[in-house]
């Protein structure tokens, strides 16, 4: 519905990860423990692809089958087309080079100095050393960190630690980027800063970025496409902007709720179940320059009702802006009839919201119509 | 002190410097060999094999088992075999390894095993041969800790050397028993005891500075 707001054309894109009916099971004691339950997924080339769900969903171990450190019981990833299980060696272990990881905890070795740590990768590949500081060099300029070189990572915070992470992750010119909640152990000013950079380096280099989170802000700020899991599965997926405005499940919701708030504040729902003026809540989304266009004022001046607005929320997204606009309208039956079909036909997200105890709204109706 | 010179217990002293360096020397290279085979090959390591590990693991707690008195005696037919001889300073050295190497075994397997399981998933996602994770991964994180096991282990071994004079191994500790306490020499045991506890804390204060310098705090 809201594909013109997508910058990229899906059609002939290359898809650099897929996941083809995934299932993995644990053995655990004599129970089998299903950790991951037929998921299918595409990731093309240049997205930066979001996994979120609460611990223990399984993004874990579906990051990890990308770059070969867990395996499927069944089903299929393919990189670039090609199925990891039907590569030699040779290719496997070049396809997986290609395939750079940074970490929660950073996984950085704290008895090596900083330039130490990012020339790790070139000096297992056997590169030569004026290559490998000059690479080195670059990268450390590149994340900031400079003059960083001859430090230990116990004298870094916990953002120059990731970016040393992320500069190591760089020094093999990656084309996929594995981020295993790479921003959990930061507090929220760092995280935007980090955020921002895996987004530079997404646009710069073309790298794509597959993300596990259980942090919707961390989609909101830098996923294009977003996947929701839930015990294995796949609950929901799509662009970002379309499953943050729409959301269908239950899980979906409550994430979607931990960035963009669109409740009804307590003491307004008081207040509406204790009129006894006829009304309907609408729960209108805009989505992009729509935000901007005069719908509230058209529905009262065309039809019997007043209108007022009991929540608003304007969020930044890919962007792009999605607004929220909780409205109760009050006004004959017939009227409120009208307007509901007439805010149908428009350009926007509707939902009707029935407040939680609905006996009340019953006896309301019931007064009106006497 | 009757017959104890200064030049006897500077011979002493000697016979205990040397017992100990060559039998922690080729210990912690039998030592270390071992404990990287234990972390490698146990359940769950990289490169998984139960038929060694469980031979390893075995072997190692029967010979820790033995007290070191009983060791000393029954290996004395494969002494024989090693260094021709079942009495001197170098026959002692034979027994002294066989003890203290799988003592450092389990210390090394345990500063191993103690290095963050994020490093070794690091590792693995660098396609890093298992050559590789042990030589640039492992050793390096654990080297401290190493050096402190290893601290720990020379300090057991200069004790170890005081019942080395059962083959006549002589040394610091067998010169406390012979000519101190057997012949209730009480000025023999003082200055023996103080030169251990001398050796001891120069010793652990060595290996202390090391670890720290390798911490780089």
């Amino acid at each position: 519905m809201f594909n013109k707001f997508i910058g990229k054309n899906q059609d002939g894109a290359i898809n650099m990860i897929e996941f083809q009916h995934i299932r993995k099971e644990f053995q655990q004691k004599k129970k089998v423990i299903t950790a991951i339950d037929d998921v299918s997924l595409k990731i093309e080339k240049g997205d930066i692809f979001g996994v979120i769900g609460y611990s223990g969903a399984g993004k874990s171990t579906l990051l990890r089958m990308v770059n070969g450190l867990e395996e499927p019981t069944s089903g299929k990833v393919l990189i670039k087309g090609k199925n990891l299980k039907e590569m030699t060696k040779e290719e496997l272990i070049n396809t997986r080079k290609k395939i750079s990881m940074i970490f929660q905890h950073f996984n950085l070795l704290e008895s090596k100095t900083v330039f130490e740590n990012v020339a790790l990768p070139l000096i297992l590949n056997k590169v030569n050393k004026e290559k490998i500081k000059e690479k080195v060099e670059q990268l450390l300029d590149y994340v900031g960190l400079s003059d960083k070189q001859k430090s230990y990572p116990h004298q870094l915070s916990g953002g120059q630690k990731q970016r040393v992470g992320i500069a190591r992750a760089l020094v093999t010119n990656p084309e996929i980027l594995l981020c295993d909640e790479a921003t959990s152990a930061l507090d929220p000013k760092t995280t935007v800063s980090i955020l921002e950079l895996l987004k530079r380096i997404n646009q710069e280099f073309n790298i794509t970025i597959l993300m596990i989170t259980h942090e919707m802000e961390v989609i909101r700020a830098l996923c294009n496409k977003v996947a929701v899991m839930e015990k294995g599965k796949i609950i929901e997926t799509g662009e970002v902007i379309d499953v943050f405005g729409n959301p269908q499940q239950k899980t979906t919701k409550e994430f979607v709720k931990t960035v963009i708030p669109d409740e009804i504040p307590q003491s307004v729902i008081e207040e509406l179940k204790n009129t006894t003026r006829h009304y309907k809540i609408f729960k209108l989304k805009f989505l992009g320059s729509n935000v901007t266009q005069p719908l509230l004022h058209r529905i009262s001046t065309q039809f019997q009702v007043e209108s007022s607005v009991v929540f608003a929320n304007v969020t930044e997204l890919q962007g792009t802006t999605l607004g929220i606009f909780t409205t109760v309208f009050y006004g004959e039956e017939s009227e409120l009839w009208k307007v509901q079909q007439f805010i149908e036909q428009q350009d926007v997200i509707v939902e009707e919201v029935k407040l939680s105890d609905g006996a009340s709204n019953t006896r309301l109706y019931l007064e009106s119509v006497k | 002190m009757g017959q104890v010179t200064p030049d006897f217990i500077l011979k002493a002293l000697n016979e205990t410097v040397y017992m100990v360096s060559v039998s922690l020397l080729i210990g912690t290279i039998l030592g270390l060999i071992l404990a990287l085979l234990l972390v490698l090959t146990r359940p769950g390591g990289i490169k998984e094999n139960r038929i060694i590990f469980f031979i390893l693991n075995t072997t190692i707690n029967i010979v820790r088992s033995l007290p070191f008195i009983i060791l000393l005696v029954a290996i004395v037919p494969l002494t024989k075999l090693i260094v021709g001889r079942t009495y001197g300073t170098e026959a002692a050295i034979v027994p002294l390894i066989i003890y203290i190497a799988p003592f450092i075994a389990r210390l090394v397997e345990t500063s191993v095993l103690e290095v963050n399981a994020g490093i070794i998933e690091l590792a693995k996602s660098l396609c890093a041969t298992p050559y590789q994770i042990v030589r640039y991964f492992l050793i390096p994180e654990a080297l401290a800790s190493i050096v402190l096991s290893l601290t720990t282990a020379t300090i057991g071994l200069i004790g170890a050397t005081a019942m080395a004079g059962t083959v006549g191994g002589g040394g610091i500790g067998n010169l406390a028993i012979a000519y101190g306490y057997e012949r209730f020499n009480t000025m023999v045991i003082v200055i023996t005891v103080i030169i251990l506890v001398v050796i001891v804390q120069i010793i652990q204060t060595i290996g202390n500075k090391i670890a720290k310098r390798l911490r780089h705090e």
